[in-house]
């Protein structure tokens, strides 16, 4: 027998393991050294299953779409991240948590409803955001002073007991599970304790002082339930334009002030591409602009934009913290440009032998219709194909995608598609291709008035 | 279904680049997490919210993908001698077949579990839901492959143990 076939013993042993499905901690344990997943990949391995999911959409039995859509209603009832339209209209479950964002009220228990200020010896601690959930308890806390570094944070007491530790009001103590703590100028620090009890409405965070006679001091925080805190639906900050409406949250995180976006686009299988337009950077007045009431002008930094299911999607937009003197953030977005799925249109093309020909086909992708409008041969193995892309109705078709390879040449002035460029073989007649996505830009402007509290 | 891969293609990503590890390429581990997002849609029906959490079914499937494909690809390149074991598996090991699980039996595993040391965790974990040879653990883990057997055996004495007393416990509670 192989020596790593297994027993007899084993087998049976691998049946009972078997009835727990997969630990829980699984990917923690066997997985510790291994590097999270990459935005890339991510983002490639989502667009590789939402088109097999799309091609599969139209074929599936009704059973099966049925089961899908009842899936799908779990999920968003028991696994959401982030805000969707969906859920918050039928359940209002989407609640805006200070430091975090928009989180789902199922996947939280508890939180700080607002940042809090914290003035301990000569050190100034700003909690900019508490959220605990049935896994973990984790605080985002800021703190300036003489020297802000890591010893604000870490240490012993005179126990020698390891800080920091939450302390809940009963007095049971949770030990910190992982920390990130980075200085310079000010100290920020995220700090991860055990799950609490969803009971408990004040705790302390234990932290080092050496200057106490115990060596420690105790920040004391109120939480609120998750189902207490501010709706996404009630902020009401929203703008509406072309049919998308966009709502704006600011808050604080990390050392920076972040404005959250929920974009709420009607089209289906539409991905938020980017808020702004970098595609086009020559040209001026596409990117979202930022000032407050004192003329103060900020340089925003995109962190990512998060899909979410029906087109809605959060995008975080990152600046310094605002002028303490200012009142009112003053946001505008020209245009938010989107990526969006189609089921597959296939086009098959006359290849001239030669030169350039006139040609008049349309084709209808999605809502936009787009003409080839003439053919080239421009050397003997690449045809050139001219498009137009139609009117513009404050959306702009900017790429089309094919399943083939190829290039695509845009206006650079107006954002249009002029001509699409690929290999042909020299004596090839005809040109067959499909295509499955598209990218487009909206124009806005979404604009926002924002309160500053 | 854009929200559950934004929440769970970093779990399943690693864990099947974990299990496809000296086998597969990184297009392969691509590939089969889009397989464990697309089998998830298609058989959304199967999934009970009580018999484990979401997360888990995912990862049931990524694991029954993952072991799937490298099967294939050690068949392709002929390497399978060395992972016989994924031949002899029992019935049912390696499905992601949610009604296996029962919610009682799965408490008193997952108690069991949590009684291992870190190390011996991993190698159980590796070995005996992952179905890893002994020897690539063992160097993996900087163990002698005797170190690794003996602390295999002494887990699943203790596991065993571990299981038949707290289904006991379970009884007793239940009466």
């Amino acid at each position: 027998m192989n020596r790593d076939s297994f027993t007899q013993e084993e087998q049976n042993l691998i049946r009972q393991l078997g009835v727990a499905g997969l630990p829980d901690d699984i990917v923690d344990v066997i997985c510790k050294d291994n590097i999270p997943v990459d935005e890339r990949t991510k983002r490639s391995i989502q667009v590789k299953t939402l088109r097999r999911i799309h091609g599969r959409t139209e074929k599936r039995p009704l059973w099966l779409q049925v089961a899908a859509a009842a899936f799908l209603a779990m999920i968003l009832v028991s696994a959401v991240v982030g805000p969707n339209r969906i859920l918050a209209g039928i359940n209002g479950l989407v609640r805006f948590v200070p430091g975090f964002g928009l989180e789902e009220t199922e996947q939280i228990m508890l939180a700080l409803a607002e940042p809090v200020k914290v003035v301990h010896g000569e050190n100034e601690f700003e909690i900019n955001g508490l959220l605990v959930n049935d896994e973990y308890t984790i605080a985002h806390i800021r703190a300036n002073g003489p020297s802000p570094d890591s010893t604000l944070f870490t240490g012993t007491d005179k126990q020698g007991e390891a800080l920091p530790y939450l302390e809940g009001e009963d007095g049971a103590r949770y030990p910190l599970l992982s920390s990130s703590i980075s200085y310079g100028g000010t100290a920020h620090a995220s700090l991860v304790f055990g799950a609490i009890p969803s009971e408990y409405r004040n705790i302390n965070i234990a932290l080092p002082d050496a200057s106490e006679e115990s060596g420690v001091w105790h920040l004391g925080l109120q939480l609120t339930p998750a189902d207490e805190l501010t709706a996404a639906e009630d902020l009401k900050i929203a703008s509406h334009k072309q049919g998308i409406t966009v709502t704006a949250f600011h808050s604080l995180r990390d050392n920076q002030s972040v404005m959250t976006l929920l974009i709420q686009s009607p089209r289906e299988y539409s991905l938020v591409r980017e808020v702004g337009n970098t595609f086009f950077p020559q040209n001026e007045g596409r990117e979202p602009f930022l000032q407050d009431d004192r003329g103060t002008e900020y340089t925003l930094l995109r962190k990512g934009s998060t899909t979410g299911y029906l087109s809605d999607a959060p995008y975080e937009l990152r600046f310094d913290p605002a002028d303490p003197s200012a009142g009112t953030f003053y946001l505008s977005i020209p245009e938010i440009r989107f990526h969006e799925y189609i089921d597959d249109v296939k086009v098959t093309l006359p290849v001239p032998d030669a030169g350039k020909t006139e040609h008049n086909q349309q084709l209808q992708l999605g809502r936009f219709s787009v003409t080839f409008t003439g053919l080239e041969r421009v050397t003997p193995i690449r045809l050139r194909m001219y498009v137009d892309p139609g009117p513009d109705d404050g959306e702009i078709l900017e790429m089309i995608g094919l399943n083939m390879s190829h290039s695509i040449k845009v206006n650079e002035e107006t954002g249009r598609m002029e001509y699409i460029e690929t290999e042909v073989e020299p004596d090839q007649n005809k040109l067959t291709f499909t295509v499955g996505n598209l990218q487009y830009a909206v124009k806005g402007p979404w604009e926002f008035e924002i309160p500053l509290n | 279904m854009t929200i559950l891969m934004e929440k769970y293609t970093s779990p399943i990503h690693m864990l099947i680049s974990r299990i496809l590890a000296g086998v597969g390429t990184a297009q392969d581990t691509e590939e089969c997490c889009s397989d464990v997002f697309v089998t998830a849609w298609e058989q959304a029906g199967r999934y009970n919210a009580n018999r484990a959490p979401l997360k888990t079914w995912l990862l049931m499937i990524a694991r029954y993908r993952a072991l799937d494909r490298r099967k294939t690809l050690l068949k392709q390149s002929n390497l399978n001698a060395a992972d016989v074991e994924l031949e002899t598996l029992p019935d049912g090991a390696d499905t992601p077949e949610l009604h296996l699980i029962h919610a009682e039996e799965r408490s008193s595993v997952l108690h069991a579990l949590e009684e291992l040391k870190p190390l011996d965790k991993e190698l159980v974990y590796r070995r005996y839901f992952l179905f890893e040879p002994v020897n690539k653990m063992a160097k993996e883990l900087g163990l002698t492959r005797q170190a690794a057997d003996n602390r295999l055996w002494r887990a699943r004495k203790m596991l065993r143990e571990h299981i038949s007393e707290n289904l006991k416990e379970e009884a007793a509670d239940f009466e």
